[in-house]
């Protein structure tokens, strides 16, 4: 058998054991989880050195028309992304050993995160898309079920809902997109040189004239994959399908409203899950099938704009929020942002790399909030921490990596990959440069006022007086992210993700004229500034206060889309719920259910009324319809 | 060709018989308990199948010609044992009332199973005849076996009455198709039927056509092909559940597998399949219709699985008329991976064996408590049983054929095989009753997980009872998600370029007739 298949079975095998039996006993799930995430991290390892190749892919599905193979990709893209995930993963499991120490189920947890890290691993590895987006439900389920971990609590619950509702919104859209690919292409593989050649198939002239004439269309319904015949309008239309996937997963701007609820899960959760990994698989799916994607340039256009949009919202939010797990939500929206507002504008490695860095110190983030909250026994309000720098210094010390690290410091991992994007963006129009330099700012200020909040100043609760630094197990994946958090942008961009553009057929993608050299009229310089800009503002305004001297409502209540979208839903839901009522009593029950009700009742009714005995009856029905087959057969024609 | 060389293909069939007669007078003579018995039944199941197994599926006749061997029958031979083997399990450890002379309800199983097995393999009209014969009248025993009971002992008496009737038509059939040919080997039939339309004009020979019609009569009894259904609810209901369950998966593949070899071994060619095909056409819609709407009034569980039984026959039976060579359409290439209408008829069947007995189980144990189960006495099951609660759900839901379980791909199939071959106007009545049939499969769903239960005492479930509840759970899902287990499982066995007979009907020199009847109207 070929090792390759570990990184699938592994976890799957330990998520089965812990459903089936193991979930009783929360040391033996532990171990099984653990040890799933170790043979995970080992595999991706040996794989990434190339020691292990790609397995060759059994069919699973092969009706006429349409064969889907169980099978793996495995080129730089999908290795470097396989070694985030396994690798943050592993850490992650590692944290959560101590973080949940004290939680009697956590044996479902780690079950749990072996379904995630199954799921999520089969995503990156995915040959395809019919593969790739049942290990996208997969994720969603996970993390349906670890949101919604603690399901005691109301708002955990609701919180687990709203995601899972948001993502089957948005995966209807990518199911539609991904139909309409097949439809096209006559094809579902995301292999690089399969799309390299419809990229080249679909940029032929006739291809992006209009639609002649639906009658090809119709024809194309029977056989897919006649390419020629289709308009650029269908193509935009599968973009933008295909894009919602990716609303939904990375939470862009108009459903990103589930991330920031989702932070009721668990703090290890929240840094693998919504934060780490499964938010930014919606990039990955994009950076994927990068190729189909710049067969438009209207769906680009607008994936840009919306990656562009959340950004600064998200980042504008984050500036007035209080809960220490909330702020890093909207700061991980703002980041998805960015890294789709990558791809938008023609940079698919940088976004791939700023996925990579962003995972490494966002969940160093997380994980340290994790710590934080730990010591202060669940506490998450920033103005009831304070003074906390010296108490807990470990945690300190990596919280402030990660926050220098995001704001975009350098020489940290984050200026390298947010400067080339940035690059990316002025190169594709200079509105979005300057938006991403105000986001930097935005973001420089808000995790200053954060760290400037919770871990400055005079403490401001008894909790915080006293804090306790957490347990090695917890500190050790701290300073291993802090480390990767300050060295990751030297080295990733240059041996990862730059080696798979260039090995790529990218170079038919960039004859549109975007170059990838920095112009010279910018210079990292400019945002730089603002990010220092951002930093000392924020420090002046935020040490040593006792409470917060900004008060801009309208971001403290998210720009009301919470409150707009209850609105909204409670009357779409009472007119929806009234149109189903009068389709259900007038039309289902009164005339389908009804109508058959009373012909299956009265043949019932025939059938009961000889059921005491009347034997004959059925004899008699029986040579009857036997009688009358054979006439009509026979005879009446 | 026809040598005794080839007797080792019988071998199965004669183990189990033996076997069963052994176990009978050991009953006799020797104390054995119910558990013994079944397991050394068991054991004579198992190495029956290991004995199939062993087989290749080059086709051949044996037994004088009365038999022939191929994939098909390979395949068959080992769904029935298959079906024996859960029926035994059941009889003893699941259902612990029915005990009174236990041994016979363990062992008569064997008996049928060997009828099936022959059924499976026949290439003669009167050994066609015989097996059936086994096959029914161990299960007009079986049915009756609760003889204490007042439904049992009615659906004893209904199935026997109908049971012979059902056997007058189809040996009168035979008599008809013998008379005028002169011969009851499938392998000779085709040429003998020939030879007579040579004397009429090519035009098919009435006397023949009448055969053929009063042997469908006989086979939709087993199969519960509409109108030939009436006994089916009744006995469903009346009989203890692995019988039910045996007669619903096994009883049902024998008559298809009869069928088959009879419609489309022997009269499969132009002039015939406008006898048949218009014939089963009206059967199988008239059987979905039925079935499915039927079913949605019903309170009675297993009343209302006899009538999804009927509907399921329906399906069944738009598959094999979209086996028929006769009919053109998009035809695939003759690859191995062909999918053709006997590969979903077999698939079909695979699929309704996990979800039947799954669901059989199921309510074995529920009705250990609670005799003559209703829907309404499976309220708020979800939290007295989650495990029960849970299979009975996958097997409803596999069997209206929703995605990802295993009864979807069997519809799909079936789907797949009727739109390629043109058959239109079933693919619309096939449809639409996939769709009816979801609402009284949903029904028992609702009432397990969102009705309050009447008695909260949890429901325990054995150690076995539950290992296979959760086997077959995980079949019924991975079956209908890795699709492709379902072909391979399928393919080797049926594609085996099935039925030798057939490549003898290929040639008919007669110049097409139209064909007409439902099959062909679009």
């Amino acid at each position: 058998m070929d090792l390759a298949w570990f990184l699938l079975l592994a976890p799957l095998a330990a998520s089965i054991a812990i459903l089936l039996n193991l979930h009783r006993k929360p040391n033996y799930a532990i171990g099984a989880s653990v040890g799933s995430a170790s043979v995970c991290f080992l595999t991706a390892l040996a794989v990434a050195t190339g020691a292990v190749k790609a397995p060759t892919p059994f069919e699973w599905i092969s009706v006429p028309g349409l064969t889907v193979d169980i099978g793996m990709i495995l080129d730089p893209l999908s290795k470097g992304m396989l070694l985030v995930v396994t690798g943050v993963g592993l850490l992650v499991h590692i944290f959560s050993i101590g973080y949940m120490a004290h939680d009697p189920s956590r044996g479902r947890f780690f079950g749990g995160l072996s379904i995630f890290m199954f799921s999520m691993t089969g995503i990156v590895l995915a040959d395809n898309l019919i593969m790739l987006f049942l290990f996208w439900e997969g994720v969603g389920l996970s993390s349906y079920l670890l949101i919604g971990f603690w399901y005691e609590k109301e708002s955990a619950a609701q919180a687990a809902n709203k995601a899972f509702v948001c993502n089957r919104i948005a995966d209807f859209g990518f199911m539609l997109g991904i139909i309409t690919f097949w439809w096209i292409m006559g094809t579902v593989s995301v292999d690089p040189q399969i799309l390299g050649q419809c990229y080249a198939k679909a940029s032929m002239p006739q291809f992006s004239s209009t639609l002649q004439e639906w009658g090809a269309a119709q024809t194309l319904i029977l056989h897919p994959g006649g390419i020629s015949a289709h308009s650029a309008e269908l193509v935009t239309l599968m973009v933008v399908a295909l894009f919602c996937g990716c609303i939904g997963k990375s939470a862009m701007f108009p459903l990103h409203v589930w991330l920031p609820d989702a932070m009721e899960g668990p703090t290890p959760v929240s840094a693998l899950i919504h934060a780490a990994t499964m938010v930014a698989a919606g990039v990955y799916m994009l950076c994927r099938i990068y190729p189909i994607l710049a067969l438009s340039q209207a769906g680009m256009f607008l994936i840009a704009c919306t990656g562009c949009f959340t950004a600064i919202f998200a980042a504008l939010i984050a500036v007035q929020q209080n809960d220490i797990k909330r702020i890093l939500a909207y700061s991980t929206l703002s980041q998805l942002g960015y890294m789709v507002m990558a791809v938008g504008c023609g940079g698919p490695d940088a976004a791939m790399f700023h996925l990579t860095t962003h995972a490494f110190f966002k969940a160093l983030l997380f994980l340290a909030a994790g710590s934080v909250i730990h010591a202060l026994h669940e506490e998450q309000d920033i103005w009831k921490m304070g003074g906390l720098w010296n108490k807990i210094p470990l945690t300190f010390w990596t919280f402030a990596i990660g926050m220098i690290a995001l704001s975009g410091v350098p020489p940290f991992a984050g200026f390298f990959s947010k400067d080339y994007i940035l690059t990316v963006a002025y190169t594709y129009g200079h509105g979005f440069y300057w938006v991403g330099v105000v986001t930097a700012f935005l973001t420089a200020f808000y995790m200053t006022r954060l760290v400037a909040v919770a871990f400055f100043g005079p403490p401001r609760t008894d909790a915080a007086k006293h804090p306790h630094e957490s347990p090695p197990v917890m500190t050790v994946p701290l300073v291993i992210l802090a480390v990767l958090s300050v060295i990751g942008g030297w080295g990733v961009y240059e041996f990862g993700i730059q080696s798979y553009y260039h090995n790529w057929s990218l170079d038919v993608l960039r004859d549109d004229g975007i170059s990838y050299q920095a112009p010279a009229e910018i210079s990292s310089a400019v945002p730089s500034g603002f990010v220092f800009f951002g930093i000392l503002l924020s420090a002046f305004l935020y040490v040593n206060t006792a409470s917060d001297p900004l008060n801009i409502p309208v971001l403290a209540r998210k720009f009301y889309i919470d409150e707009f979208y209850d609105n909204v839903l409670v009357v779409l839901q009472q007119i929806c719920a009234n149109i189903v009522a009068w389709f259900d009593s007038w039309i289902l029950e009164g005339l389908i259910l009804r109508g058959a009700a009373y012909l299956s009742a009265g043949l019932g009714e025939l059938l009961r009324l000889f059921q005491t005995g009347s034997l004959q009856t059925y004899a008699y029905i029986f040579t009857l319809g036997g009688g009358i087959l054979i006439y009509i057969t026979l005879f009446a024609h | 060709m026809l040598s005794s060389a080839y007797v080792p293909y019988l071998a199965p069939e004669m183990l189990l018989t033996v076997w069963a007669m052994l176990l009978l007078l050991a009953d006799a003579f020797l104390s054995l308990t119910p558990r013994a018995m079944a397991a050394l039944s068991l054991a004579g199941i198992l190495s029956a199948t290991l004995l199939t197994l062993g087989f290749n599926t080059t086709p051949l006749l044996y037994w004088g010609g009365l038999c022939s061997w191929d994939g098909a029958a390979k395949f068959y031979h080992v769904f029935f044992l298959a079906v024996a083997a859960l029926v035994t399990w059941m009889a003893d450890d699941v259902q612990k009332p029915v005990r009174s002379g236990a041994s016979e309800f363990i062992i008569l199983p064997l008996f049928t199973t060997a009828g099936l097995m022959l059924l499976s393999s026949a290439n003669d009209f009167m050994l066609l005849f015989v097996a059936l014969e086994l096959v029914t009248i161990s299960f007009y025993i079986l049915v009756a076996y609760q003889r204490r009971s007042v439904i049992a002992l009615e659906a004893g008496v209904k199935y026997l009455i109908l049971g012979a009737l059902s056997s007058a038509f189809l040996v009168m059939g035979v008599a008809y198709i013998f008379g005028l040919t002169g011969t009851t080997l499938f392998t000779s039939t085709t040429p003998g039927v020939d030879s007579i339309a040579n004397h009429f004009h090519n035009d098919f020979p009435v006397g023949v056509a009448f055969g053929l019609l009063l042997v469908l009569t006989g086979i939709g009894f087993k199969i519960a092909m509409v109108p030939f259904h009436s006994w089916a609810p009744d006995v469903y209901e009346g009989a203890p559940n692995s019988i039910t369950a045996f007669l619903s998966v096994g009883s049902k593949a024998g008559g298809l597998i009869m069928l088959i070899r009879v419609v489309l071994g022997v009269f499969d060619h132009s002039t015939a399949a406008a006898i048949w095909i218009p014939a089963l056409s009206i059967g199988a819609i008239l059987s979905l219709i039925l079935g499915n709407l039927a079913a949605i009034p019903q309170r009675n569980l297993k009343r209302l699985l006899g009538y999804s039984s009927i509907g399921h026959s329906g399906f069944i039976l738009v598959a094999i008329i979209a086996a028929s060579a006769t009919l053109t359409g998009t035809a695939y290439t003759q690859s191995p991976n062909d999918l053709t209408g006997q590969v979903a008829v077999a698939a079909y069947l695979v699929t309704y064996l996990l979800a039947t007995f799954t669901a059989f189980i199921v309510l074995a144990v529920l009705e250990r408590r609670l005799p003559g189960l209703e829907i309404h006495h499976l309220a708020g099951l979800s939290q007295r049983s989650p495990l029960l609660a849970a299979a009975f759900a996958l097997s409803l839901i596999s069997m209206a054929g929703v995605p990802p379980m295993s009864g979807f791909i069997a519809k799909f199939y079936v789907v797949l095989v009727a739109w390629n071959k043109g058959l239109y106007t079933l693919l619309g009545f096939t449809i639409f009753a996939a769709v009816a049939a979801l609402y009284y499969y949903l029904g028992p769903i609702k009432t397990m997980y969102w009705s309050e239960p009447l008695d909260e005492a949890p429901i325990r479930v054995e150690r076995t009872t539950r290992h296979v509840l959760v086997i077959l759970m995980i079949l019924l899902v991975l079956t209908g998600f890795w699709a492709q287990s379902i072909s391979i499982l399928v393919h080797n066995a049926v594609i085996g370029k099935g039925v030798p007979a057939a490549s003898a009907v290929a040639v008919n020199k007669e110049p097409r007739r139209k064909q007409r009847g439902i099959a062909d109207s679009e």
